[in-house]
């Protein structure tokens, strides 16, 4: 769980007696920043965790607030009423601008995101009912009974409650399963797919949660200046924002709120030199960017790391606590062992003008490895990725024991008891070894997140033991001792045996190995073959992709061989290994020659 | 300068560091004008590291590291290829963008530009698998074929010391014989070759020596004929 720890009830002390030693115009700057640190907060969630490229966090402000104050002036709201209508309408705006990243990404992304801010610019200056250029006046303040909120002081505090409860909130999110999922989504969209993660789910929520903290600060922000103008929310803002996030880094909550206080703080000192100001913004990104590539908070954590000091970590929140060793059963689909696997019936697959597959038949027996083989573009990972979900076929079908799942999606897939790895490592490279496996441990659907809403001590709970199931996985594979290291910084042997252990921590009935064995050395692939037995004799049926015949001659126990994307021989390794047509397609005489002369 | 005796490349003492990993530590080896060098070790052995800092793409220190007579240390990574060196990287690294022939080009763009025509005829002579993609795009030919063509482009500069990182990696194992007997057709052409691999079988019937490189540093080195007879060669390495 999130360590409460001595800092941030001293941070919290420290902020609400910040005012009373303020004179009121540095109350003002205060409650502007806090309020930039809110917005940066919705923007690193979407941005740093969700890897969603947002170029409209401003609009989200925006809109927030000239909705608060088109309600509460020019319809005559009542202005609490106004403010969580405008929330609202922020959280729908934000769902739309999120429906183009169901289809696009990256800096696609941020072009039609951008596209869609700048028409809200020129919406909000050429309209009428927003009154144009100059904007809305006279917006009601936010009155408590006996609480005078117009006035700086009193308002701080309400900007400040807002803030600790934005930044305690998105710490939780960020530290527990939904914001791994947001991360697992964001370093490996197809991993995380294969991983039981509902990909366009994550990436409406990762906007949905940036709209609703950016209309939150929107409203306080309005009633707080009594006036909004368009400009207050044009690209200027946008790319404070995103100066804010990347100097302070990306996927860090924290980050968020010191890149809010660095870079509000200059403004106000730059505002005698506004022909400057944008100039030192982008001089203090491209100093970030080449000095501290992951901002203020990984250049914290590295010098952390570097010097094994106790300094806030973004990488490692946890701490071991005692958690109850109940294991608890997935409810996943664990028919009889007996039977068949898994059926491929004719399956074809077509790419523009290349038949990847031609109708190939397989079948897998419930408990056997079964190897796959042939010369490469020969259809195998092609075959991999219509069995997994990642491709549609273009004809024939697919039965996972004996129900028909063809065409079903890469999560679902995973959801119905099928696992695999990938010819080329695709790991989160930049979550930790543990939190890898505990992505695919995380079998929750994604409803179950409204926990974060109504039952946070459930998420607490889980995570708790999710946390403890992966540790006893983690010691399966050996890869405990660097539990807390992140992928990225794995050996490539060890980033191959994460690649499998993350596949079985999805506990499934049927598991995909693609070429495991690629760039191990001898030694190594011993490892494997006796972790592939292992894994069989645990009740799994292994269809494994490989070249190196000494593990498929010794491991498999029937193999099927593929040639320009149709099947041309089938049978227990031994038969397969005589046939002329497999000699000549794929094994050569060249094998059985050097074999013989060791 | 060194002395003239000295042809083919030498590296004494190459270390490579990457902020607090030591990834090579004091290796020191030779390849002779004409003669063929294997590096084998395990994942992580800094094997591609050595290769990486003779082509400078990485920073690295050694007491000398020349290629017939220029140091390689005063030199950029694009001048390297100019000397005559040329490399193959591990996991072909070829311009899935770009088509077959200009992917081939490419492997020329320092070099002379006469008889290109003339030489990409002479990668297609030793793997005709790519003739027929000439104008395809590269990144729709299978692993193998881009490989093959990993390998023609890096033969485009007409080196005389081809430097090849894990060609057989992924590879099909009838494959894997057609790149052998290309190299091998290319050694007896008399273009020298430093070969790396995981692969020690293949590399033992490829190379006349060999080296074992183990967390950074050589543990064993000598004729290939002899460490593939090595007992604890056979049991890492071969797996027998």
């Amino acid at each position: 769980m999130i360590r409460i720890g001595f800092g941030k009830p001293l941070l919290v002390t420290l902020l609400l007696l910040l005012p009373v030693v303020l004179d009121s115009y540095t109350v003002h700057v205060a409650i502007l920043i806090m309020l930039f640190a809110i917005v940066a907060v919705g923007l690193s969630l979407v941005m740093g965790f969700g890897g969603q490229v947002n170029l409209a966090q401003a609009a989200f402000f925006g809109t927030g607030a000239y909705v608060s104050a088109l309600l509460s002036t020019t319809y005559g709201w009542n202005p609490w009423l106004a403010a969580p209508a405008a929330v609202l309408a922020t959280c729908v705006v934000a769902l739309a601008v999120a429906v183009p990243a169901l289809r696009v990404q990256s800096h696609y992304l941020g072009i039609v995101s951008l596209g869609l801010a700048v028409a809200f610019s020129s919406l909000l200056s050429n309209s009428d009912l927003t009154g144009g250029a100059s904007g809305i006046s006279k917006i009601p303040p936010l009155v408590f009974p006996g609480l005078d909120l117009s006035g700086g002081r009193d308002y701080y505090y309400l900007v400040a409650i807002a803030l600790i409860l934005v930044v305690g909130f998105a710490l939780f999110v960020a530290n527990t399963t939904l914001g791994r999922r947001f991360k697992a989504m964001r370093d490996d969209v197809l991993a995380a797919a294969a991983s039981g993660i509902e990909i366009r789910y994550y990436r409406l929520m990762a906007f949905l949660l940036a709209g609703l903290v950016g209309g939150v600060a929107g409203v306080l922000y309005a009633h707080n200046a009594r006036y909004v103008s368009p400009d207050t929310f044009g690209l200027g803002v946008m790319f404070l924002l995103l100066a804010m996030v990347i100097i302070g880094g990306q996927d860090s909550i924290w980050g968020a709120v010191v890149g809010a206080v660095l870079l509000i703080t200059a403004r106000n000192l730059l505002t005698g030199v506004q022909t400057y100001q944008q100039l030192v913004y982008g001089g203090l990104i491209v100093a970030t960017v080449v000095f501290a590539p992951r901002g203020l908070a990984g250049a914290a954590s590295d010098l952390r790391r570097r010097f094994d000091l106790p300094w806030p970590s973004i990488a490692t929140p946890w701490k071991a606590r005692a958690v109850s060793p109940a294991p608890t059963r997935l409810k996943v689909v664990r028919p009889s062992p007996e039977g068949v696997a898994l059926r491929v019936a004719s399956v074809s697959k077509r790419f523009k003008g290349l038949q990847a597959l031609d109708g190939v038949s397989l079948e897998a027996s419930a408990g056997e490895i079964h190897g796959v083989i042939g010369p490469n573009g020969s259809g195998k990972t092609t075959l991999f990725n219509v069995i997994s979900g990642i491709y549609r076929p273009s004809g024939g079908r697919v039965f996972v024991w004996g129900r028909d799942v063809t065409g079903e999606r890469s999560f679902r897939m995973s959801r119905l008891g099928v696992a695999r790895t990938f010819q080329n490592l695709r790991l989160f490279r930049q979550l930790t070894v543990l939190e890898n496996v505990m992505v695919a441990l995380d079998r929750d659907p994604a409803h179950a997140h409204i926990r974060y809403l109504i039952a946070p001590w459930i998420v607490v709970r889980n995570e708790r033991e999710r946390r403890a199931r992966g540790l006893r996985l983690l010691q399966d594979f050996d890869l405990h001792a660097v539990a807390d290291e992140l992928a990225v910084n794995l050996s490539y042997g060890r980033q191959r045996r994460l690649e499998i252990a993350r596949a079985m921590a999805a506990e499934p009935t049927i598991l995909l190995l693609d070429e495991p064995a690629a760039g191990l050395n001898a030694a190594e692939q011993e490892g494997l073959k006796a972790t592939i037995r292992k894994i069989r004799d645990a009740g799994v049926t292994v269809i494994v992709i490989e070249h190196n015949m000494n593990l498929v001659m010794n491991v498999c126990e029937r193999l099927t061989v593929f040639g320009h994307g149709k099947v041309i021989a089938a049978g227990t390794p031994r038969e397969v290994a005589a046939n002329p047509i497999v000699i000549e397609a794929y094994l050569g005489q060249g094998a059985s020659e050097s074999e013989a002369a060791l | 300068m060194t002395s003239p005796t000295l042809t083919g490349l030498t590296v004494q003492d190459l270390s490579v560091r990457y902020g607090r990993v030591q990834a090579v530590s004091g290796v020191s080896f030779s390849v002779a004008d004409g003669a063929s060098l294997g590096i084998i070790g395990a994942n992580g052995a800094g094997k591609s590291s050595t290769l990486k800092a003779i082509f400078r793409l990485v920073d690295s220190t050694a007491a000398s590291m020349d290629f017939n007579g220029t140091s390689l240390q005063a030199t950029q990574p694009h001048q390297v290829v100019s000397l005559g060196m040329s490399y193959v990287p591990e996991g072909r690294r070829i311009f899935a963008g770009l088509s077959v022939r200009k992917n081939l080009m490419m492997g020329a763009y320092r070099s002379s530009w006469r008889h290109l025509g003339d030489r990409i005829e002479r990668v297609y002579d030793l793997f005709p698998a790519l003739k027929r993609f000439d104008s395809s795009l590269a990144g729709a030919l299978s692993g193998g074929q881009q490989q093959m063509l990993a390998i023609g482009r890096a033969l485009l500069s007409e080196p005389k010391l081809l430097v090849l990182d894990e060609p057989s990696m992924g590879l099909a194992p009838v494959l894997i014989d057609d790149i052998a007997a290309t190299l091998r057709r290319l050694r007896s052409q008399g273009v020298s070759m430093l070969l790396v691999e995981q692969n020690a079988k293949l590399t033992f019937g490829l190379t006349d020596r060999c080296i074992v490189l183990e967390n950074g540093r050589v543990v064993k080195e000598g004729p290939s004929s002899v460490l593939r007879a090595d007992p604890a060669v056979r049991q890492i390495y071969l797996g027998l």
